[in-house]
């Protein structure tokens, strides 16, 4: 429970509230105290006890959410009204200010007023935009599980068997006439599956937890994910890898998210520019409980945007794009403690990304 | 048309999936494994029920793990320990998600066939029932067979659904920690579970991967007096 309000002490009241109390009138024994002092009850008549305060709990914290919900709404309508007022309660206080200083001030506030109102803007658009993409990301998983679910299992199987009924009666005839449609078939269906797995490998919840992750090993894991698509887009990846097995104290998620976007970055450019021969090389270096990862393309490099500002949220050059896969590398390698620059052309001749972590032993 | 599995005739499989172009596909598959696929467009009766019905009218089943609630009442790993536990041969599919193994986990020990969605074809189907017969007739595979063994409870998270907690077991693998949904523990003993406490129970320390893992008999230090 303790756990719980820490969590969301806005649902679940603290533990210094009482918050109830469970009586129970119980004369047949059922409910009689352990002796050896050890812990609560053990026996089903405690547990289903147990399990009606736990319910009532939870239906408590609906409650408190709802309450939480509606007070939000209001402050939402409240807090312009008090903006309003605040700002006329400056102004009459600037009208006071004696001749030559009214004017500065006035000025200075009206700038600030600007600056404040861009600031705003800016803040409304990141939360659209991160609205828009919970969304198409809700849909993803919905559309991960429903497509890996059934059709695409039951085009991959109708086509395994039209293979194997193929070479039965064909012989080689099928190799000449069915082969080639069917592998093409298979293969998209392999690249296809990739994408379920990909969404369904980001929410698995237990990467979000803090462990011991080892960086190498969750490298070479998205690259596996990826596997189907990047073959059937011939996307060469090199993996050069520094000796040892670096780790560090983080999620897996947070690396995962970092390689990943750095993936989906490098896709989309190479789909606009590239027909083939399209290259990635991830390579990691280790110094002084220091690991550098390089993530570099042969893509079209970063242009039309100064290296520094790919970082930015909603930032992006990109038609369609939403300029928040960067912006998420960044708050990701900051969480583990790290640093991360973009540079314009690396060593492949496209975008490189330099990632510095402090890791915790090799 | 049909098999004969350790000297088991099979023929007649039932294929459990509640989409229908699933159920459709796999009746190629299984006819290619040379059985006689009977597609069940559901919805499913109650569980024991669907077992007798099943072991009277078919040899073997094919079961996806995730079934909606309109098609059964029950998951397919529930309905593949029960058709084991009657001794009809079952296989069980799923996408190997680690959502998946956590619900599967408890019924791990009654399910010998478990494929991957991506792996079902003529021979591991074909495979997969010849490993339940072995188990009906003789004893199970090395890779399934349990051992009593040390278990290292190692973190526990109560507050996600399901609650799991997190173990190494050293005679297994003594670096890779599993993840085991609490309620494989009996419920009055799941209070016990901490990080650091050590009990004996029934593994299969021969399994491959730990998805395959399954635990059984829990034999947990008396508590202090």
């Amino acid at each position: 429970m303790n756990l719980r309000r820490a969590r969301s002490p806005e649902e679940r009241p603290s533990t210094n509230t009482s918050i109830g109390r469970v009586s129970t009138f119980e004369a047949s024994g059922r409910l009689a105290q352990k002796t050896d002092r050890s812990g609560f009850i053990e026996n089903d008549a405690f547990l289903e006890l147990k399990r009606f305060a736990n319910d009532a709990l939870e239906w408590m914290a609906r409650c408190r959410m709802k309450e939480a919900e509606k007070r939000r709404a209001s402050e939402r309508v409240e807090a312009p009204k008090r903006t309003v007022k605040a700002k006329l309660e400056i102004k009459e206080a600037i009208d006071k200010v004696p001749g030559p200083k009214r004017r500065a001030i006035k000025q200075a506030f009206e700038k600030y007023e600007v600056v404040r109102e861009k600031e705003l803007k800016t803040l409304r658009k990141e939360v659209q935009l991160y609205r828009t993409l919970s969304t198409a990301g809700i849909t993803a998983a919905t559309f991960a599980h429903e497509s890996a679910g059934n059709p695409i299992k039951a085009i991959d199987q109708a086509a395994k068997s039209i293979q194997r009924r193929g070479e039965r009666e064909f012989a080689s005839k099928y190799a000449e006439v069915l082969a080639e449609p069917v592998d093409l078939i298979l293969r998209s269906t392999g690249a296809l599956k990739v994408l379920g797995n990909v969404t369904f490998s980001l929410l698995d919840h237990e990467k979000r937890r803090a462990s011991q992750v080892e960086i190498h090993e969750r490298i070479a894991s998205v690259i596996q994910t990826f596997g189907p698509f990047l073959q059937e887009r011939a996307v060469e990846i090199v993996m050069d890898f520094a000796p040892g097995n670096p780790y560090l104290r983080g999620s897996k998620a947070a690396v995962e998210s970092v390689i990943t976007n750095f993936l989906n970055n490098s896709l989309v450019w190479f789909e606009q520019v590239h027909a083939k021969g399209s290259k990635i090389a991830i390579r990691t270096e280790i110094s002084n409980g220091n690991l550098r990862l390089r993530f570099a393309d042969n893509g079209p490099g970063i242009k039309g945007i100064d290296p520094d500002d790919v970082w930015l949220p909603g930032e992006t050059t990109r038609e369609n794009g939403t300029g928040l896969g960067l912006t998420i590398v960044h708050d990701a390698v900051k969480d583990l403690g790290g640093s991360v620059k973009a540079v314009a052309h690396g060593d492949l001749g496209g975008a490189e990304f330099i990632v510095d972590v402090p890791i915790l032993g090799k | 048309m049909g098999l004969k599995l350790l000297g088991q005739d099979i023929t007649r499989v039932k294929i459990i999936d509640d989409d229908p172009t699933a159920r459709e596909a796999m009746a190629f598959t299984v006819t290619d494994a040379n059985l006689e696929p009977l597609p069940d467009d559901g919805p499913l009766p109650r569980l024991k029920r669907f077992v007798v019905l099943s072991k009277q009218s078919v040899d073997a089943v094919i079961c996806d793990h995730r079934l909606k609630g309109q098609y059964a009442s029950f998951s397919g790993a529930e309905a593949v320990a029960e058709l084991y536990k009657a001794a009809c041969p079952s296989v069980l599919c799923t996408r190997w998600s680690v959502a998946d193994i956590d619900a599967i986990r408890q019924y791990i020990r009654f399910i010998p066939a478990l494929i991957s969605s991506d792996d079902v074809n003529p021979d591991t189907i074909t495979n997969g029932l010849a490993r339940c017969v072995q188990e009906f007739k003789s004893e199970p595979a090395s890779s399934r067979k349990p051992w009593r063994t040390l278990v290292r409870v190692e973190s526990v998270e109560r507050s996600l659904k399901p609650a799991l907690f997190y173990v190494a077991v050293p005679g297994w693998d003594s670096k890779e920690i599993i993840r085991l949904p609490l309620e494989i523990v009996p419920g009055y003993r799941r209070r016990q579970i901490k990080p650091g406490l050590r009990f004996f129970a029934k593994v299969n320390k021969g399994a491959d991967r730990a998805e395959a893992l399954f635990f059984t008999d829990f034999e947990f230090p008396a508590k202090r007096k």
